[in-house]
């Protein structure tokens, strides 16, 4: 509580930006109108290169800088302002990605860039103009853990933080309070891309897969020979992050939660993924809590299922949610305004070039892909296999005479735990399809939202319910797309129940699974 | 190769692609060194002390089937770029640096080089350059290839701030230069080395 509470006083003081606030007592100025007219005196916040915020006996102020002179000790000098903005937060994020995006950008702008190393963790990129070489811009990165840049965010010592998990609600609390605004909602809580806890061991180790159970089994320590999941009798070596990391956090709540159990204190606990991976590697009695990005030269392990589903992380099922531990890549932002340079990086974020950069990174890029239903014969045959109980054959025939003609895009829809509200990765892809449909991509095709649930209940009820979410996944996204006309696209709901579940119903994350809504084109 | 019989015992620089070292010519006006090539269509310059310059070009089409990290420094900073290949540790098989050639590869094996370049007549005076290559498309393995750049810390590198320079291909294919600045540690380190993982990119190969 403590903490929270000096967290609080410090946004206070510093909101307006890390770059905008040292020594506000010292900062008098004095804005008068350019007709002379108005004028306005009070304590210089902040300034982004075109307005000014002061603070004034009439409350806090921002005033456009063109349409006023600025006298007093305070002013800042606006010919040659600079930049500054500090990113902190995940490693996963900041060691390689944010990193070459930056680069990415300065060649897209025209800018020469600068590395301003103190250490691995700590550095600034310098960006300037490449005529007359003048700082335009100065990046701090600060590279810690999800946790950590999350609280320097709301502390007034970061301008972005980024994160691997979404926003608590006690954390948005303070952010609420501090002035910064809702940070849960899709503007602020940005989603650059996608990444996806994955389980690795060395080459050497004969095991494929392993099931969520004996996962939360081995984290928790419970599990502690490999001779118990059929591999050799050797003790198992469990290597993770730190408890802050988002890593580390996500795994606790995605899958040991479910089972009741907490990570174990006895693992080995690394810096950084890239020592993770190998140092499992290494080892063919290790086992590691790693990210899809950063495997190194490990071996992914696919998630089983009792019912024998098995699915591996790839850029598919990451970018469809099908493998169930994929997780958005969150850059988070505060409510007030950034400088130019700031706002143009968040826009190049969203450009094709920043998806190249994104991939070649290693992680996966949001472009969505198209995939024709001859590439999805597993899925089919699994359906096949389950069906009989309540599905019959009939549905199966509705099922591919519709889906034949068509292509699924990666894009899919799920559901948080036990709710109908959609997740992260989902409301951002709401945001993404709906842009896509604005620029026309898909203006000669119906676009079908096909609803799916898992096999709990009555195949009618079922039916019922993947109509109902699919009918409000496709209200999300026309509400998002107002502007064109609606006669212009071309919608189709189709309900199919559990007619084709992808993991196991007899587990809940293999349910959370079957709970969902895919797109597809014809 | 370089000849210049008139322009003996001299300090000569060689550019090419973003990468710049400096050579010494030979009392007869002699220099021959190994240059990796950057581009496809390779323009070299040599810029002797009065400023004149001779070019050269090559047409190099393997320069699409080898990665290539550089590294470029001045005069006293004691800079270098390690290599950890496909999950090596220090010391072994697949530890790559200049200074000490990695082990004999086994028969399959393809693995990368550091090529060193750069002399001159003071050592306050040499622009130093550092090369890996990686030879992705002779390759048969997966996995990733950590790059670090190691500086040592020695009386005039000591809390001071150092520069250089790193070139590696973008998105787009091309060699970029991005300027890079060290903070080093204070003088009671010296002796140390200071090991950065993140500043140059690692590579990750795909399997052919």
């Amino acid at each position: 509580m403590k903490m929270l509470y000096a967290a609080l006083i410090a946004a206070l003081v510093l909101a307006g930006g890390t770059g905008a606030a040292d020594q506000p007592s010292q900062k008098k100025v004095l804005l008068t109108s350019k007709d002379g007219a108005l004028s306005i005196s009070g304590t210089l916040l902040g300034f982004d290169g075109e307005f000014y915020r002061i603070r004034t006996a009439h409350g806090n102020l921002t005033v456009d800088g063109e349409g006023v002179t600025c006298k007093g000790s305070g002013c800042p000098d606006r010919e040659n302002f600079i930049a500054r903005m500090t990113i902190s937060g995940s490693r996963t994020m900041g060691d390689v990605l944010l990193p070459a995006l930056v680069e990415a950008f300065a060649v897209q702008e025209g800018m020469k860039l600068r590395r301003v190393v103190r250490s691995d963790r700590d550095f600034d990129y310098v960006l300037r103009r490449s005529g007359d070489g003048r700082e335009v811009a100065r990046l701090a990165f600060r590279l810690s853990n999800t946790e950590q840049g999350l609280s320097d965010l709301l502390a007034g010592k970061a301008d972005m933080a980024m994160a691997l998990r979404e926003i608590r609600s006690e954390e948005n609390d303070v952010a609420k309070k501090t002035g910064l605004g809702d940070l849960s909602i899709a503007r602020r809580a940005r989603v650059i891309g996608l990444d996806g806890l994955v389980l690795v061991v060395s080459p050497r180790n004969p095991v494929e897969g392993l099931s969520f159970e004996t996962l939360a089994g081995i984290f928790a320590g419970r599990i502690a020979n490999w001779q118990e999941v059929g591999g050799p009798d050797a003790p198992i070596a469990v290597h993770t992050r730190g408890p802050e990391s988002g890593l580390t956090q996500g795994f606790q709540d995605k899958v040991m939660r479910g089972y009741g159990l907490v990570l174990s204190d006895k693992t080995i606990v690394h810096e950084s993924s890239e020592d993770l991976v190998d140092a499992v590697a290494r080892d063919p009695f290790a086992i590691g809590l790693a990210s899809y990005s950063e495997v190194g030269n490990a071996k992914v392990l696919s998630l089983t299922g009792e019912c024998g589903f098995a699915i591996r992380p790839s850029i598919l099922t990451l970018k469809s949610e099908d493998y169930p531990l994929a997780t958005p890549l969150f850059l988070y932002m505060p409510r007030y305004r950034f400088p130019e340079v700031g706002r143009d990086f968040l826009r190049f974020l969203g450009s094709h070039t920043a998806q190249l950069v994104i991939r070649r990174a290693g992680f996966v890029d949001q472009q969505p892909l198209e995939i024709s239903i001859g590439s999805q014969g597993e899925r089919l045959a699994n359906a096949i296999t389950a069906a009989g109980k309540e599905t019959k054959l009939a549905d199966l025939k509705e099922l591919v005479a519709e889906l034949k003609p068509a292509r699924r895009l990666s894009v899919t829809f799920r559901f948080q735990a036990g709710s109908t509200l959609l997740d992260a990765q989902s409301r951002a892809n709401v945001v993404l399809l709906s842009h896509l449909l604005k620029a026309g991509q898909y203006h000669d095709k119906t676009i079908i939202f096909a609803g799916f649930t898992d096999g709990e209940g009555t195949a009618e009820t079922n039916r019922l319910v993947s109509e109902r979410r699919a009918n409000a996944v496709h209200d999300a996204v026309l509400k998002m797309v107002d502007g064109i006309q609606e006669q212009q696209l071309k919608f189709r709901i189709k309900a199919f129940g559990e007619t084709l579940p992808i993991a196991c119903d007899t587990e809940a994350w293999g349910r959370r699974i079957n709970r969902r809504v895919e797109v597809w084109l014809r | 190769m370089l000849d210049a019989p008139c322009k003996a015992e001299q300090i000569v620089e060689i550019l090419h692609e973003g990468l710049v070292f400096t050579e010494l010519t030979s009392r007869t006006g002699h220099v021959s060194v190994t240059v990796p090539a950057l581009a496809e269509k390779a323009r070299f310059t040599v810029r002797f002390a009065d400023r004149t310059m001779v070019h050269a070009m090559a047409e190099v089409p393997e320069v699409i089937d080898h990665d290539r990290i550089v590294l470029l420094w001045q005069g006293n900073a004691d800079l270098n770029i390690r290599a950890l290949e496909f999950g090596a540790d220090y010391g072994d098989v697949g530890h790559v640096q200049a200074e000490a050639p990695g082990h004999a590869a086994g028969r399959d094996e393809v693995r990368g080089i550091i090529m060193r370049l750069g002399r001159s007549d003071r050592p306050e005076n040499v622009r130093h350059a550092e090369i890996y290559s990686f030879p992705r498309a002779m390759s048969n393995r997966s996995g990733a290839v950590r790059l670090a750049l190691e500086a040592g810390v020695n009386a005039f590198t000591c809390d001071r701030e150092i520069e250089a320079t790193a070139l590696w291909k973008t998105v787009a294919g091309v060699m970029r230069p991005t300027d890079i600045v060290l903070f080093m540690p204070g003088c009671n380190r010296i002796g140390n080395r200071l090991v950065l993982k993140n500043v140059l990119p690692d590579l990750k190969i795909a399997r052919n």
